[in-house]
């Protein structure tokens, strides 16, 4: 692929440059660039499943939601140590994965989209529902901390991010990413070239929700609070969707500057209350006209 | 030892009957060649072979093994190989990538093999792909990206190679290219099926062929036999097609329509130049030319579909500041390739659309007139358009641009994937409205049968240029059929 090593050199600088910041910047934008970590992963899944296998994944948030809210009520209801929380988050979020993938085997584009948008309506609404052990709609404050020290957290959450670019970078660029993005082309021709497509859908979902549910459940514990605002609603859909289109799908790479984008502009553009999001939005199309490859383009060219 | 056998199949989709009892087998090392009209059952019967449906009756054997009711990848595995007509290979990867994909083993795995590059090397040297390796496949032409299909069908390693219509879109001297390679490959033990509307196309290079009409069987055995066989001699090559018809005695020398077209350029590419075209009123014009010699651009800019340079009269007025809109009220009435039905609504809702703006006296009158000369469309005027035989729908195609009356009726292709018989059905409206509806009818056609049929004057229009222009005796003596049957 062209500018496969420039990519590279992206990478390393994003990581780089980002690393110094607990020794530059206010604790508070500390604060702000470990959510942006955590938010970057979201985005880079949604771009492995979206920009790699075709799928187009309208409830990234049912896997994180999903993640995100068994690894609160483990450590809200058990007695259980984080780290099983944490695994137990993400086993569920890889269980929400492989509940999507039914409809996937059977429909394609808008069809399936719309069943995964679905997914985050339902996801929501049983929280809701259940509103005595999740909170509802304000949510729940959990008693499990890993650190308190704001620059350990910050580490984590950088070297977290690192660790799932890299592998996601790994498997985009591997025999398993071509047979992937074959498949998402033209799955009859896939399949006539031997391979059983199924088996690789349900790898690509698993590992989407793999990544997308350890995030959301280190998110949790992290900030110590759950919401549906937080790794559910539609907004946070909508704003991991622009993150990786700004930043330039297909990339893995791309969506880590595409949610830095979105969430530092957030933050910058916070005394605008809900006016921001308008603003945002605005942006992000200004942004899409002018590099329609997104944000990477800009160091990598045109692809 | 027969590698392939299909046992009396049959698939029927809803009620109607795609494939009905169908048998034929391919021995070892022979390449058969799989032949019938548009529409026959040809690609069902792929499908059936390679697993994208299942057969509701009978038994595909492959090496000896039932294997229809195993899935697609199941079937590859076993030896068979498909290069589909259709491919829509990676994009944002090169030739070498492409062909890598195919040489994977169905299993995860993070590290390609050692020695895969090599491979796909030696694979693409095998169909003289060696020059593109580093191309992507989005800049290349129709033809090579059809030899890269061709290596990835091969780096299956097959004992059974389907090809399905491997000369359809490519130019003169890339199917000259591509038989070649197949020539080569054929010597490499194993079977083919080479699946073609076009007998002649294939004749020399296979050693059985079966002809199938309908979804049935109706010959098998050595070329030069099933060649000779009456009934596919009536189904491929029409019972009185290179008759010419009687020509219109009546035709005025006054012209309706002058085209000077000086360039049309997609991007870089010049899709034609300096084209001259004067067309009298009442005047059957056909405008012949190869797939890709730019005649839908021709008919296109006529119609204000796309931006040339140059300059278009109707009646002495200018057409090419017009908009479409404008130039179908001036009396143009255009019968695209692609048809462009509304597929959902019914074959009168199809009919009622262009005359929107008439009351419904006028309206009622249009739509007998039509139906009278369209029985068949009546018929099924409630029927959804989407729902039509291809036939049906070419009908409907030219009965709505009939109901404007229009002065001229441009035609892009109406004879595109239709059967020899439904030919003759649309030759004779054709020829109707040319006669008796005394409409000027300007046609671009592939089928040089078909157009000599009818025609008044005929050009051919070959690299975006016009030649000829003449007669048709004076076409089929200078240029005629060596050059397009």
């Amino acid at each position: 692929m062209l500018g496969k090593s420039k990519l590279i050199i992206v990478f390393i600088a994003i990581f780089l440059i980002t690393g110094v910041a607990p020794w530059v910047v206010s604790p508070y934008i500390v604060g702000v660039i470990t959510m942006a970590f955590y938010f970057s992963v979201f985005v880079m899944s949604w771009d492995l499943l979206f920009g790699y296998s075709g799928e187009v994944n309208f409830g990234p948030t049912f896997q994180i939601g999903t993640g995100a809210y068994v690894t609160a009520l483990l450590n809200l209801n058990t007695s259980l140590p984080i780290g099983i929380c944490i695994i137990g988050g993400t086993v569920a979020s890889i269980i929400a994965g492989l509940v999507l993938v039914a409809p996937a085997l059977r429909l394609r584009g808008p069809y399936f989209g719309l069943i995964t948008l679905v997914s985050v309506f339902l996801l929501g609404e049983m929280i809701t529902i259940f509103a005595q052990y999740t909170g509802g709609e304000i949510g729940i404050s959990i008693p499990a901390i890993i650190t308190t020290n704001q620059i350990t957290n910050f580490y984590l959450a950088w070297g977290f991010s690192a660790i799932s670019a890299i592998a996601m970078t790994i498997i985009a660029n591997s025999p398993l990413g071509l047979i992937l993005q074959a498949s998402a082309q033209d799955p009859q021709e896939a399949e006539s070239l031997k391979f059983n497509i199924t088996k690789y859908k349900i790898l690509a979902f698993s590992v989407s929700a793999l990544f997308s549910g350890l995030s959301g459940a280190l998110l949790v514990i992290y900030l110590g609070t759950v919401s549906v605002s937080l790794v559910v609603s539609i907004a946070v859909v909508l704003q991991i969707i622009i993150s990786a289109i700004i930043g330039g799908r297909r990339t893995i790479i791309g969506p880590v500057l595409g949610a830095f984008f979105i969430i530092l502009l957030r933050q910058w553009l916070q005394p605008l209350e809900q006016l921001s999001y308008a603003v945002v939005s605005i942006l992000g199309l200004i942004v899409l006209m002018l590099l329609p490859d997104g944000l990477i383009s800009i160091f990598v060219g045109k692809r | 030892m027969n590698v392939l056998e299909l046992i009396n199949v049959e698939k029927r989709f809803g009620g109607i009957v795609a494939t009905n009892n169908v048998s034929f087998n391919v021995e070892e090392n022979e390449t058969l060649g799989l032949i019938g009209p548009n529409g026959a059952g040809k690609s069902t019967i792929m499908h059936l072979i390679i697993g994208i449906h299942r057969p509701n009756e009978g038994k595909i054997k492959f090496l000896g093994e039932e294997i229809q009711n195993l899935p697609i990848h199941k079937r590859i595995k076993k030896g068979i190989a498909v290069m589909f007509q259709h491919s829509r290979p990676l994009k944002r990867q090169s030739v070498l990538e492409n062909i890598k994909v195919a040489l994977l083993k169905d299993k995860i795995s993070i590290k390609f093999p050692k020695d895969i590059n090599k491979k796909a090397e030696e694979l693409a040297k095998k169909v003289a792909l060696q020059d593109f390796l580093n191309r992507h496949s989005e800049e290349l032409p129709f033809g090579v990206i059809r030899r890269m299909e061709l290596a990835k069908a091969l780096a299956l390693n097959p004992k059974l190679l389907l090809l399905d219509e491997p000369f359809a879109g490519l130019n003169h001297s890339e199917v000259k290219e591509f038989s070649e390679i197949v020539n080569s490959i054929e010597k490499q033990g194993f079977s083919i099926i080479l699946i073609d509307h076009n007998v002649k196309a294939v004749y020399n290079m296979v050693d059985r062929m079966v002809a199938i009409h309908s979804g049935k069987v109706i010959s098998i055995g050595t070329p030069s036999e099933v060649i000779s066989n009456p009934e596919v001699k009536r189904v491929f090559l029409g019972e009185e097609s290179s008759n010419f018809l009687e020509k219109k005695d009546n035709i005025s020398d006054e012209e309706i329509l002058s085209v000077k077209i000086k360039s049309l350029k997609y991007n870089k590419a010049e899709a034609l130049r300096n084209i001259e075209l004067k067309v009298n009123r009442g005047q059957f014009v056909s405008i012949v030319g190869l797939n890709g010699a730019g005649k839908t651009s021709l008919l296109k800019s006529i119609l204000s579909l796309v931006k040339y340079e140059g300059e278009i009269y109707l009646e002495g007025k200018a057409l090419h500041n017009l908009k479409t809109s404008e130039i179908v009220n001036l009396g143009m009435a255009f019968v695209p390739e692609t048809r462009e039905l509304f597929k959902y609504l019914s074959v009168e809702e199809n009919l009622e659309i262009p005359m929107h703006d008439l009351d419904n006296k006028t309206l009622k009158e249009r739509l007998d007139e039509v139906y009278s000369i369209f029985p068949k469309l009546k018929e099924r005027r409630k029927q959804m358009a989407g729902t039509l035989s291809g036939g049906e729908q070419q009908m409907l195609v030219i009965a709505r641009a009939l109901v404007r009356k229009p002065k001229i009726m441009v035609m892009d292709e109406p004879t595109l994937g239709l059967a020899p018989i439904i030919l003759e059905e649309i030759s004779k409206i054709l020829d109707y409205m040319h006669k008796e509806l005394d409409l000027t009818i300007i046609l671009a056609e592939q089928n040089l049968h078909f157009a000599l049929k009818h025609s008044d004057v005929v050009h051919l229009l070959e690299h975006g240029n016009l030649i000829c222009g003449c007669s048709r005796k004076e076409f089929s003596e200078k240029i005629g059929e060596k050059y397009l049957a």
